[in-house]
């Protein structure tokens, strides 16, 4: 489904992701994990096309995308969820759901989506037209989860969404995206909280330093040292 | 009728049309973070595209209001196309300096066209109109301006809280790269601003036509004002482009009564500097 080959990316003249490959196949959730500023943010940045990549290729669904308009890679179906709970502050949560399904132009769809968003974060209905700035960040979280799942999207990119939450609102969370992946929807996790991550993950990556220095399973990525060895700095 | 409410009912009148001039300011400083120090040459070319209707087309300068609605809005996004969005790839003062070369280009090129001289419709619908209200006399002309310009002011009001396009703007507005990511054309939606912006400034000016003159320096005089008001109103902030025209209008009409009416610029700026003083980010501002 996705295939990103050796690609290179960073701000200015400093590399921060040095040659990635990595897959995601239809149905599968796959984890990338890291240190901080190992370079996982940047690799999503580049796939929704925010950072051009400097070379290396990234495909979907058997299309070159490599460096394409954001609004157009949105339209293919892979939607970013970014880190740091990048709501429309000022917006309610309803229109932020709205902009979520932005590309979607059949009303029918908006509304029964946005019923779908509500069933599975009853607390977003309770705050439909509350300010999304002044929800509590786990609320927040769950916002723009919700917002990327309105555009329908065929992949979906996490970026750290456990960032900053209580440890009893990651374990929600965690259960949330399982959820999702049962529906069918294939997702690419970007997380530090490596064995939290994986132990929903069919498989993974590790990312040091720009590089990917480990690959696998699930399995094979939890037994042994790989982990361990990969988060140690330098 | 209290002399005292007369004035502020005239200054109310004014203070419509100064909302609707900061509107289109207010737009595009929200969606990208800049000000466009062309927005009175705007104001200025749809007062002579009024004009010019109403001297050579159809005599009434009401007529002239969607001709400078759709030259303004042309205008405007032509501004962004051809001129801003290559000046967004440069530094910010390059930003500055480009929109305020702009303004000189178009002011000093409505100086070699239409020549130095003072302009006033020859007529029109409500030109020189007197409307009395029981003890209250108003000025036809600026009775209409006003009454366009709040409709107009609703108009765009609704178009942004109400229409996908409009929530857009605001998404851009609140963070334009989060935008991107739902899969809004952040690019168009400049284009879309700068449009709006124009259109606003250019309908605003065809109504100053009934009762104001025209010449290729008056956009000076009412940028200043536009300018103080969507300060005073908080940058971005549309409600506060509304509350902001009509306290300067207010304060304007209130300090040529009592006062004097050269003291008019004077004592605004006095207001806006003590608003700032307790609200650094103006009456209605976010940040």
């Amino acid at each position: 489904m996705l295939q990103v080959a050796d690609l290179k990316a960073g701000y200015g003249q400093a590399p921060v992701v040095r040659g990635v490959s990595l897959e995601v196949n239809a149905g599968e959730l796959v984890c990338l994990l890291g240190a901080n500023g190992a370079g996982k943010s940047t690799v999503l940045k580049s796939i929704m096309g925010t950072v051009k990549p400097v070379s290396g290729r990234v495909r979907f669904l058997g299309e070159d995308i490599t460096g394409r308009p954001t609004p157009e890679i949105v339209g293919r179906g892979i939607v970013y969820v970014p880190e740091g709970k990048l709501v429309f502050a000022p917006l309610s949560v309803e229109e932020n759901l709205r902009l979520g399904a932005y590309l979607v132009r059949d009303e029918e769809t908006v509304r029964s989506r946005m019923e779908q968003a509500y069933e599975l974060f009853p607390r977003l209905w309770e705050r439909r037209g509350q300010r999304a700035g002044t929800l509590s960040g786990g609320e927040q979280t769950m916002l723009a989860l919700a917002r990327g799942l309105m555009a329908g999207p065929r992949l979906l990119l996490l970026d750290e969404p456990s960032l900053g939450l209580m440890p009893k609102l990651v374990g929600e969370l965690f259960e949330t995206v399982a959820r999702l992946k049962e529906t069918g929807l294939a997702v690419l996790l970007v997380e530090q909280r490596a064995r939290q991550a994986l132990a929903l993950a069919d498989r993974g990556y590790v990312l040091r330093t720009g590089r990917i220095v480990a690959a696998g399973t699930r399995e094979e990525l939890l037994s042994g040292d790989t982990l361990r060895q990969a988060f140690l700095s330098g | 009728m209290s002399v005292f409410l007369e004035v502020s009912i005239q200054g109310v009148l004014m203070g419509l049309t100064y909302a609707l001039l900061a509107l289109g300011l207010t737009v595009i400083f929200g969606v990208m973070d800049m000000v466009n120090f062309a927005h009175g040459e705007f104001l200025m070319i749809g007062m002579y595209a009024a004009y010019l209707t109403a001297a050579h087309v159809f005599p009434d300068p009401l007529v002239g209001v969607p001709v400078a609605g759709l030259i303004g809005l042309v205008l405007g996004a032509l501004s962004y196309r051809l001129l801003v969005r290559r000046l967004l790839q440069g530094p910010t003062i390059a930003q500055i300096f480009g929109t305020f070369g702009l303004m000189l280009f178009l002011r000093y090129g409505a100086l070699a066209v239409f020549g130095p001289n003072l302009r006033s419709a020859p007529g029109g619908l409500v030109v020189g109109q007197r409307l009395v209200l029981g003890g209250l006399v108003l000025d036809g002309a600026k009775v209409t301006a006003a009454a366009g310009s709040a409709l107009l002011f609703a108009l765009i009001y609704w178009f942004l809280q109400r229409t996908r396009v409009g929530l857009g703007l605001r998404a851009t507005a609140a963070h334009r790269e989060a935008a991107r990511y739902m899969g809004v054309d952040t690019d168009a939606m400049n284009s879309i601003g700068w449009a709006i912006g124009g259109a606003t400034a250019g309908m605003a000016g065809a109504l100053l036509v009934n009762f104001y003159y025209v010449s290729p320096t008056v956009g000076m005089v009412f940028a200043m004002i536009t300018f103080t008001t969507v300060a005073l109103g908080g940058f971005g902030s549309v409600p506060g482009a509304f509350v902001a025209g009509i306290i300067v209008g207010v304060v304007e009409a209130v300090t040529a009564q009592y006062f004097s009416p050269q003291l008019k610029l004077a004592v605004i700026y006095l207001v806006f500097f003590l608003v700032v003083l307790l609200r650094p980010h103006g009456l209605l501002g976010a940040r």
